[in-house]
């Protein structure tokens, strides 16, 4: 991925200018941003199937991103933050599908259209958690999935987000109370944990 | 270990377990751009819409298609305010035949671009496809051929080499067992290579070789000779001195102690059975051997060494699955992360690089942990691009280099803590005249 050039990054990605580039720049543009797809494709697909739920959707969702990231490629100048402008457009993408009306509707069927894969490893408290993750409301999964999954700080997260520190300090600790209380109702589902035997030292 | 931090590590692994259940398709380039287009042209709707309400001249059309936009190539339309997601007016619908291409709702639809029936199979990320970018700025082989940190070549007897640094004038170099080596123990062949390139000395040795932070002192495994009754012996020496190693301690009959790092005041080492070669845990020996030599409670073994903190990464004894990073005299864990395989950190300390994922399998994805949280930074799913690590070292200016396998090529690439991937040499095809072995890192 060579360098970019272009004005300085931001969130915006509504001014579209790839059709007045010239050819030859255009083909360096465009391969510049293959390269970038190609690699961090995979990883998107990943979290937008842990905020939506299930596979279609996720890939959609991931399209829509790299459909933006591609009108706003050359606007983004500093290289080091094109994953974490990539991932604020899918966070946006996907708080934003669900504020549409057609969505809303989608969300008093009982039955998901997709279910991911069934996986071997995938079971017991693991599944406890995620049956829970599911349940949260749009917003407060995304706090999640990035404080969780993606690993970024809550500074981080709040600027993906496009909210406050306190706001996603807020929504994390209610939403590991109430983790916390549904795996103390639910013994069976293996309290120990992943990382029990660490602790027995 | 908190309730807070166990809740939240455990909610990291379900998450992790989750996502890799998923098996979504990637888009192809022509995917995206035809939904960039079909975005482009809901823009320019939108604000000749918003144009037109402003001035209140003419009425909205309410039947308004997303092909009513301009021609392709006219000047782009100025940007509306709002956030990057904007969506069509209400007044807008779009026709039955044109769904809006995000919509899940209507995922089998014939002109939907992410229809099954139109997918294309996505193109690998190739090394070739992967753009220049920064430098390797530690030494490294190609084959024979030794690339210094500070440019220059040299060339070494021919190889294949398992490890290499510079040492004394020379080389100590790691090379596979030859025909000549007598049956016996299975480790390979260790050599000094003078400063003519000729072996001073060779024997069966350990496979690893350690530096101490300021690469100023080696440490390496020296077998007796290539034989069943062979015995080991730790030593370390100056590595840019005229004088002979010293005999740091003997191992144990029958057992191999492999060098993983050195601090200030300890060589930090993995046990190994010779002959089964079966892992004995990992050890701290002070650099005098005056003291008894000492095992690290709970690391099934050493994999990195923390210079600047006296801290040592490897697997846990109790869950070889789960990597952690432990003081090695007490045992403490200062963190510990399940799935994660952590190996060398950074001469400052800062990161320690990991390798995870594949499920039961080998790892596929490399990632840049902050080292004193474990904290993951970055990552990049090689195996996603049907590339596998050979090996890896840290770059000075704390890049990580990952010695890359992608069917008949081999390259090094370079991942910054920042998540930018380059490569940083040509693509060299994988065989025993390019192989690429990097020097060994403190």
């Amino acid at each position: 991925m060579g360098a970019i050039i272009g004005v300085q990054m931001d969130a915006d990605t509504s001014a579209a200018v790839p059709d007045t580039a010239p050819e030859s720049g255009r083909r360096g543009r465009d391969a510049d941003f293959e390269a970038w797809m190609t690699a961090r494709q995979s990883a998107l697909l990943r979290t937008a199937c842990l905020l939506t739920g299930e596979t279609h959707t996720a890939e959609d969702l991931v399209q829509t991103t790299l459909a933006k990231m591609y009108l706003a490629w050359d606007r983004i100048a500093d290289r080091e933050h094109v994953d974490a402008y990539a991932r604020k457009t899918l966070v946006n993408e996907f708080r934003s599908m669900w504020r549409r009306p057609w969505r809303r509707r989608e969300l008093t069927t009982e039955v998901l259209p997709e279910q991911g894969a069934p996986d071997v490893e995938y079971d017991g408290l693991s599944r406890a958690l995620w049956d829970f993750v599911a349940t949260l409301p749009p917003k407060q999964r995304a706090v999640i999935v990035l404080r969780y999954y993606e690993e970024l700080t809550e500074a981080e997260t709040a600027a993906a987000l496009g909210i406050s520190v306190g706001t996603v300090k807020s929504q994390a600790s209610r939403a590991l109370a109430s983790l916390r209380r549904t795996v103390d109702d639910h013994p069976e589902i293996g309290r120990q944990g992943f990382s029990g035997q660490e602790e027995e030292r | 270990m908190s309730d807070d931090r166990r809740l939240s590590e455990d909610l990291h692994e379900s998450l992790r377990r989750r996502a890799a259940g998923f098996s979504p398709q990637p888009a192809a380039m022509d995917q995206v751009v035809r939904r960039a287009r079909g975005i482009r042209r809901r823009r320019r709707t939108a604000a000749g819409l918003a144009a037109a309400a402003a001035v209140a001249v003419i009425a909205v059309p309410t039947g308004l298609t997303l092909g009513a936009g301009p021609q392709a190539g006219t000047p782009v339309a100025p940007a509306h305010s709002g956030s990057a997601t904007p969506s069509m007016p209400h007044s807008t619908k779009p026709a039955p035949t044109s769904p809006p291409p995000s919509s899940p709702s209507t995922p089998s639809a014939p002109s939907s671009p992410s229809s099954p029936a139109t997918q294309q199979t996505p193109k690998l990320l190739t090394l070739a496809g992967i753009a220049r970018g920064g430098s390797v700025g530690i030494g490294w082989l190609e084959g024979s051929t030794w690339h210094g940190a500070q440019g220059g070549t040299q060339t070494l007897p021919a190889g294949p080499y398992f490890a290499v640094t510079p040492y004394r004038g020379g080389f100590l170099v790691v090379q596979p067992r030859s025909s000549a080596d007598p049956p016996g123990v299975s480790t390979p062949h260790l050599s000094w290579l003078d400063n003519t390139m000729h072996p001073a000395w060779s024997t069966c040795g350990g496979p690893r070789l350690a530096l101490s932070g300021d690469q100023m002192t080696a440490a390496y495994s020296k077998l007796s000779d290539c034989g069943p009754t062979a015995t080991d012996t730790l030593h370390v020496g100056i590595a840019n001195g005229m004088a002979d190693s010293e005999t740091l301690r003997d191992v144990p009959a029958g057992k191999l102690a492999e060098p993983v790092g050195l601090t200030g005041q300890m060589l930090i080492y993995n046990l190994r059975d010779l002959t089964a070669g079966t892992q004995q845990g990992a050890w701290y020996t002070d650099l005098s051997g005056q003291q008894p030599a000492k095992q690290i409670p709970g690391l099934a073994y050493a994999s990195g060494v923390d210079t600047s903190r006296q801290q040592v990464a490897g697997q846990s004894a109790n869950d070889p699955q789960t990597g952690m990073v432990v003081d090695p005299v007490t045992g403490k864990v200062i963190w510990s992360r399940q799935g994660y395989f952590p190996g060398q950190f950074t001469t400052d300390g800062k990161y320690v690089a990991a390798a995870y994922g594949g499920g039961q399998g080998p790892p596929t994805q490399y990632a840049i942990l902050d080292a004193a949280t474990g904290r993951r930074l970055t990552y990049f799913d090689l195996g996603a691009q049907g590339m596998s690590v050979v090996a890896t070292a840290w770059n000075p200016d704390d890049s990580l280099l990952i010695v890359t396998h992608q069917g008949d090529r081999e390259a090094i690439l370079r991942l910054t803590p920042g998540g930018q991937v380059t490569r940083v040499s040509d693509v060299l095809p994988a065989d025993a005249a390019h192989a690429v072995v990097l020097a060994i890192r403190p």
